[in-house]
């Protein structure tokens, strides 16, 4: 499904991805974990296709095509999914009403008809009771006044509308409470699937007890410098990054 | 006739006998001096150049093409009409039995004697006092010149009356002549307890167009007011607006400006419980400007004013709010607030704000503030990664930081969300974001 290349970025001059390799399958379930600073928002943002990054070498493909010719809107209509680790405040435009925008306009870009409102607020209603969020952070403004744990699960709320191909989410489990770890571990996992992929991104094993990862990668300044399977997690758990650096 | 020779004329004792309640050698001793620009503080802000410079012509009644009105502009029913400042019948279509006279202004003097001493009259008592302990009557001009030059029709709202659908107040012009001022002065008295609705749509002047309205909301009354500017392509538009709030009475005015305009506006809290709240949306394009000048005056107790404000400056053009709060002595328990928030879509645009606060009672309470951003990258880039086009995002964007101020633009005003569309077309089609 995904597969980088040799990717090096760097931001103003410094050096933040350095020669990167990772090969994500259909269906897998991949998590790369590292410290803060590490560049791991760094390298989900250059997967989404955020501008301001320096790309000094390498290639990025989404099922077999080079996503750099393609502008972020592109990659998330072919099925790239972000979830930020910062989701951004947008008052002035309803939680609903944006993702109904967003989900029309990649349904415009693969060539099918719009929404039926109806069925679309229906799902919202049923997924946002799933999610243990009141139905009233439909209509509020997008992430303005959400708690933390809000803006996390609204994050899942649209992954779970739009049904991305590629999920990439970016310490989802930071600054949660057990409860919503719990609720949003409990959508992703069974959102999970063989034709899709996830990639999660985090500090913590926490997470990752929930969503068992087939293959963990240990990140570090850019790199990955250890990989495996999920008993990884538990010997970082153990020993702490300082082991692996 | 040429508007210099006009006022000599009238300066040399032809003077107007209908229009005896003014104080005409005041008026006429304001518009005589030259026309207010950057030295005055209310204008600063407003270029006035071409207003200067042109050879200004009056309107001979008899000229006034009555039947001219481009219906397909804009087919609005329950409408008012006014063609070249002059309020036509046939071009209206106001509904029968609509609680709503029209009168012209001599005539309802001549009813209402007493209504004579409310009106404008004299311009030092719109004087702004200066720091130097001058009254400064500059800043009066351009409603001198209005009540002047033009004869004022009268919408009355009778007493007791609750409209409940909103009446259209149309301005056509019929651009005979680029060099001509037109000055439609409309008078709106909501009697007591009454409840309407305005909106007021000023269509493609070519022109000089310079609007005064005076408004009178009386005890326990509620007018909404939206002025709604279309793009001015080739002409000018000064427009002012003095409201007068009584006891417990609610003014909600709501101003869609566009470039090429300067708004004086004056609102007046009277008396205990009047309330007034402004929302206004200032946008410019081009290498235009849209200024607003917005004085509040408490006099009455726990009155209260709220002042929201949002400008969108394009390419190289400037948007301005100068926002006045005047709290009077005995004024207690008021409470105002005034905040604005600039856009700036290019690097050359330029956006003023300026609140100003002269308060002479302890007793109140007053927030104020300003801030000024452009469009956020981080916001385009989060709703791209939703499938969003960049374009689309940061219309989007626009059109939410207008909707913060609640001018229900969505479901309440059709027309008022078409002006913005209009707008973000023009500012689109010129690529002019992303320069
Ligand atoms: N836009 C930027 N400008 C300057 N430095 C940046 C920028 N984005 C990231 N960095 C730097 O790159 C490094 C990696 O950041 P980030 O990708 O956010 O790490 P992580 O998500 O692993 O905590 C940090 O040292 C950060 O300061
Ligand atoms: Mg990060």
């Amino acid at each position: 499904m995904l597969e980088i290349k040799n990717l090096s970025v760097s931001v103003q001059n410094k050096t933040i991805i350095n020669s990167l390799n990772l090969k994500i399958e259909r269906g897998k379930k991949v998590a790369i974990m590292g410290p803060n600073g590490s560049g791991k928002s760094t390298l989900s943002n250059v997967i989404a296709g955020k501008q301001g990054y320096q790309i000094n070498d390498g290639q990025i493909f989404f099922n077999d095509i080079n996503i750099f010719d393609l502008d972020p809107e592109e990659r998330a209509a072919k099925g790239i999914y972000l979830a930020f680790q910062y989701p951004v405040e947008i008052p002035g435009i309803a939680n609903s009403s944006f993702l109904r925008t967003a989900l029309n306009s990649i349904r415009k870009y693969n060539g099918e008809k719009d929404l039926n409102t109806r069925e679309f607020l229906e799902e919202c209603k049923n997924l946002s009771k799933k999610l243990n969020l009141d139905t009233s952070f439909l209509s509020r403004d997008l992430n303005t006044g959400f708690s933390g744990g809000e803006k996390k699960k609204n994050e899942i709320f649209h992954m779970l509308m739009i049904k991305p191909k590629l999920c990439i989410l970016d310490e989802i489990d930071s600054g949660l409470d057990i409860d919503a770890l719990k609720v949003i571990s409990d959508g992703v996992s069974e959102y999970s699937n063989e034709n899709n992929s996830l990639l999660i991104i985090t500090h913590y094993q926490r997470l990752l007890e929930y969503i068992k990862p087939d293959e963990v990668h240990i990140f570090n300044e850019g790199k990955i410098i250890k990989s495996g399977d999920y008993s990884l997690v538990e010997k970082l758990e153990e020993k702490g990054y300082q082991e692996f650096v | 006739m040429y508007l210099k020779e006009y006022i000599n004329k009238l300066k040399t004792g032809n003077f107007l006998d209908e229009k005896k309640w003014l104080d005409q050698n005041a008026i006429l001793e304001t518009i005589s001096e030259e026309i207010p620009g950057s030295g005055t503080e209310e204008w600063k802000n407003f270029r006035t150049n071409s207003i200067k410079e042109t050879s200004w012509k009056v309107l001979v009644e008899s000229s006034i093409k009555q039947n001219y009105l481009k219906k397909e502009q804009h087919k609005l029913p329950n409408s008012i009409c006014f063609i070249d400042g002059h309020y036509s019948l046939e071009a209206s279509s106001l509904r029968k039995n609509s609680d709503i006279n029209i009168f012209s202004l001599s005539d309802y003097i001549y009813k209402n004697p007493e209504f004579k001493s409310t009106l404008f009259n004299k311009p030092s008592d719109y004087a702004e006092n200066r720091l130097s302990g001058i009254k400064d009557k500059k800043p009066t001009y351009f409603i001198s010149l209005n009540s002047l030059l033009s004869s004022g029709t009268v919408i009355e709202v009778e007493k007791a009356k609750n409209i409940s659908e909103t009446i259209n107040i149309i301005h056509s012009f019929s651009n005979i002549d680029s060099e001509i001022v037109i000055n439609p002065y409309i008078i709106i008295v909501c009697k007591e307890g009454s409840k309407v609705s305005f909106q007021e749509i000023s269509q493609n002047v070519e022109s000089w167009n310079n609007t005064f309205k005076e408004i009178f909301i009386s005890k326990d009354s509620n007018l909404t007011f939206s002025s709604l500017q279309e793009r001015i392509s080739k002409g000018i538009k000064t427009s002012s607006i003095n409201c007068h709030i009584d006891e417990n009475a609610k003014l909600n005015l709501k101003v869609l400006n566009r470039e090429r305009s300067k708004e004086d506006i004056r609102v007046f809290l009277n008396k205990e419980n009047s309330i007034a709240n402004i929302s206004g949306i200032i946008l410019s394009n081009n290498k235009d400007e849209s200024d607003v000048f917005c004085k509040v005056t408490h006099k009455g107790q726990a009155s209260k004013s709220d002042q929201k404000w949002r400008l969108i400056s394009a390419k190289n053009s400037k948007t301005a709010i100068n926002g006045k709060i005047c709290v009077n002595k005995n004024a207690k328990g008021s409470d105002a607030s005034f905040y604005s928030k600039s856009l700036l879509l290019n690097r050359k645009a330029t956006s003023f704000s300026k609140p100003e606060l002269e308060i002479l009672e302890d007793d109140v309470k007053c927030k104020h503030g300003a801030s000024f951003g452009e469009i956020d990258n981080n916001s385009v880039f989060y709703m791209q990664s939703r499938g969003i086009k960049k374009k689309d995002a940061i219309i989007l964007l626009i059109h939410a930081f207008i909707n913060e101020i609640g001018l229900d633009i969505e479901d309440d005003s059709e027309l008022s969300k078409n002006l913005i569309d209009e707008f973000f077309n023009q500012i689109n089609e010129s690529n002019s974001l992303y320069e």
